[in-house]
């Protein structure tokens, strides 16, 4: 579980440290303070394998197309686009410290170009032996003894991520939840795949049932080549899960995530949108109940008081005073700075009806 | 569990008073209603409900975190003395002390940020009174008892006699409470009102010597040169 998270040049984060980060954690704050940033800075050090990890971060942002020049991709996530400067994410977890550190190859050719589909041209008019060579973050990984190091390389119309030496397969997973994050049906039915063959679907039906007492059990269907849930109901009738209503799919979403894969983070950008305000407290209820069974941890902003109140209520309900934390991000002087509110404190400022966000 | 659906309290001026229960909340509402007309410099105060004794400390300890108090520039106190002045003069600045606040050294006598070389870390100026007194000399008592130590009006304190009166031959758990609630029932003005209510509706004269010196404290916490003597 990720307790510490340091944070160096990346988007409004110049230097920024934050302890106490607990499984459940609420983030809030004004716009543009920096929430959404902390989330992705966690996204990027977990999945940074991933080839497709830019596009994750962009459509986190509600970016759903990638952008046509690298500046436009990589840049903005360097603090004032400065890639001269070292971006640097580190986490700690379980003893153990994770820490990502990316910076622009300062050697390899870039053309200033607006247009990326000119940059092949350009590079072959000027430098023909080198037209390959277009832009290059090289990174490195540390988690314990465990180096890796690597770069991510823009060329040739395409971007591809490299390795020194064959990395290592981490087990810890990552999964960004918005309202802008396209889910792959496919990517749903192989995990509800996964859980039935655990003999874990209950669980998940139990869930789901909290918001939705009509549901008796689920099952997937293929329609061509792509997996869907649908939903049993009381009576036997048959439906699609998808067409049940957004609360009801970001439950599923949020829950399966977790039981498909344990230890896993997940990282929820405005949380309370799609659940109603009576339904906050069962919710936090829940996910506290099923972050503890699948040692899963949920990193989530709002803007609701409801919603803080709600994890308040709910977590409290389950008789837990460690579980859950708040963070509230607040520029002073021109640095972010976080203020931590323990179970305790939260539940205090909410019973005393304290503006916390 | 909450449930109240009452809008949440932001801050909202650079110098909070805090205060000991929703009566006193509405009292000193009231009050500085009255010093705002006089002088505007009494808007820069805000009264926040901390709730009972035994919530100061908590309320002390999220008050820092909470959006809007990069902008405070001072937090005072006010509570009742109850039956232990000491006990209550202790237990203020237990709660100053244990959260990283300027802990001020006597009532009324306010504590300038960083003056405190055991506790820097807040940089706020604090202070604290208690009720009756409201000042630098302290004795035993509540809310209600500078309420009658100030009630308004030529008739209220042949009233009060005639309270007092009826009163003294019962054993009364509470008797600040019994007093000025029944001088209350004796009047038409004021019948079953609260405190809070009552001082709206003018029933206590805010120019008696108690609430001049609170309004001293409350300017030396604004660092205001302008007092009444």
């Amino acid at each position: 579980m990720i307790t510490k998270l340091t944070i160096k040049n990346m988007r409004c984060f110049k230097e920024f440290t934050i302890n106490g980060i607990t499984r459940l954690t609420l983030i809030s704050g004004v716009n543009g303070v920096g929430k959404s940033t902390l989330l992705e800075s966690l996204l990027l050090l977990i999945d940074h394998k991933s080839p497709d990890v830019f596009a994750k971060l962009n459509s986190f942002r509600g970016n759903l197309f990638l952008s046509n020049t690298i500046q436009r991709l990589w840049e903005p996530l360097f603090s004032e686009m400065d890639t001269t400067n070292e971006l640097v994410i580190a986490a700690q977890d379980h003893n153990e410290t994770k820490t990502f550190r990316l910076q622009k190859n300062k050697t390899v050719t870039m053309v200033q170009t607006e247009n990326y589909q000119d940059i092949n041209n350009d590079i072959q008019k000027k430098f023909p032996p080198f037209f390959s060579n277009h832009y290059q973050l090289n990174f490195t990984y540390h988690h314990g003894d465990y180096e890796e190091k690597g770069c991510y390389f823009a060329g040739n119309g395409s971007m591809t991520i490299q390795f020194d030496s064959p990395p290592r397969q981490d087990r810890f997973y990552v999964y960004p939840i918005s309202s802008h994050v396209m889910v792959l049906p496919n990517l749903i039915s192989e995990w509800f795949g996964k859980i039935e063959l655990s003999g874990k679907k209950k669980i998940l039906i139990d869930v789901l049932r909290v918001l939705n007492p009509n549901i008796k059990d689920l099952f997937t269907v293929i329609v061509d080549g792509v997996g869907y849930i649908y939903v049993i109901d009381i009576t036997d009738k048959k439906l699609p899960l998808r067409e049940m209503g957004d609360g009801i799919n970001k439950l599923l979403l949020i829950s399966l995530t977790m039981i498909a894969n344990p230890e896993c983070i997940v990282l929820i950008d405005e949380v309370e949108n799609g659940f109603h305000y009576s339904f906050h407290a069962d919710f936090w209820k829940l996910m506290d109940k099923l972050t503890a069974e699948t040692d899963c941890q949920i990193l989530a902003t709002t803007h609701s008081y409801e919603c803080i109140r709600g994890a308040v209520n709910g977590v409290t309900e389950n008789g837990n005073n460690t579980s859950l934390g708040f963070i509230r991000l607040e520029e002073e002087k021109g640095k972010i700075i976080p203020h931590i509110f323990t179970k305790e404190m939260l539940e205090f400022a909410v019973n005393s009806q304290m503006e916390v966000r | 569990m909450v449930t109240e659906n009452t809008a949440p309290v932001k801050l909202l001026k650079p110098h909070l008073i805090l205060c000991e229960g929703r009566d006193a909340e509405r009292f000193l509402i009231v009050l500085l209603h009255f010093l705002i007309a006089d002088n505007r410099i009494f808007d820069n105060f805000q009264v926040l409900n901390f709730g009972g004794i035994s919530e100061l400390k908590p309320y002390l300890h999220v008050l820092p975190a909470r959006s809007g108090f990069q902008e405070v520039k001072s937090v005072s106190v006010i509570r009742d003395a109850e039956q232990d002045v000491q006990a209550a003069v202790s237990s203020v600045k237990n709660a100053f002390q244990n959260n990283g606040f300027a802990v001020p050294t006597a009532p009324a006598l306010p504590k300038r940020k960083g003056t405190d070389p055991k506790n820097t870390d807040i940089p706020v100026d604090t202070g604290f009174v208690l009720f009756p007194s409201c000042g630098r000399s302290v004795e035993n008592g509540t809310l209600e008892d500078l309420c009658l130590n100030i009630l308004a009006g030529e008739n209220a304190h042949s009233i009060l006699t005639v309270v007092d009166n009826t009163l003294k031959k019962r054993t009364l758990q509470r008797p600040h409470k019994n007093r000025l609630h029944t001088y209350f029932s004796m009047t038409n003005e004021y019948v079953s009102m609260k405190i809070g209510e009552a001082a709206h509706a003018q029933a206590f004269n805010f120019c008696a010597s108690p609430i001049v010196s609170y309004k001293n404290f409350l300017l030396e916490m604004i660092n205001e040169d302008s007092q009444d003597s």
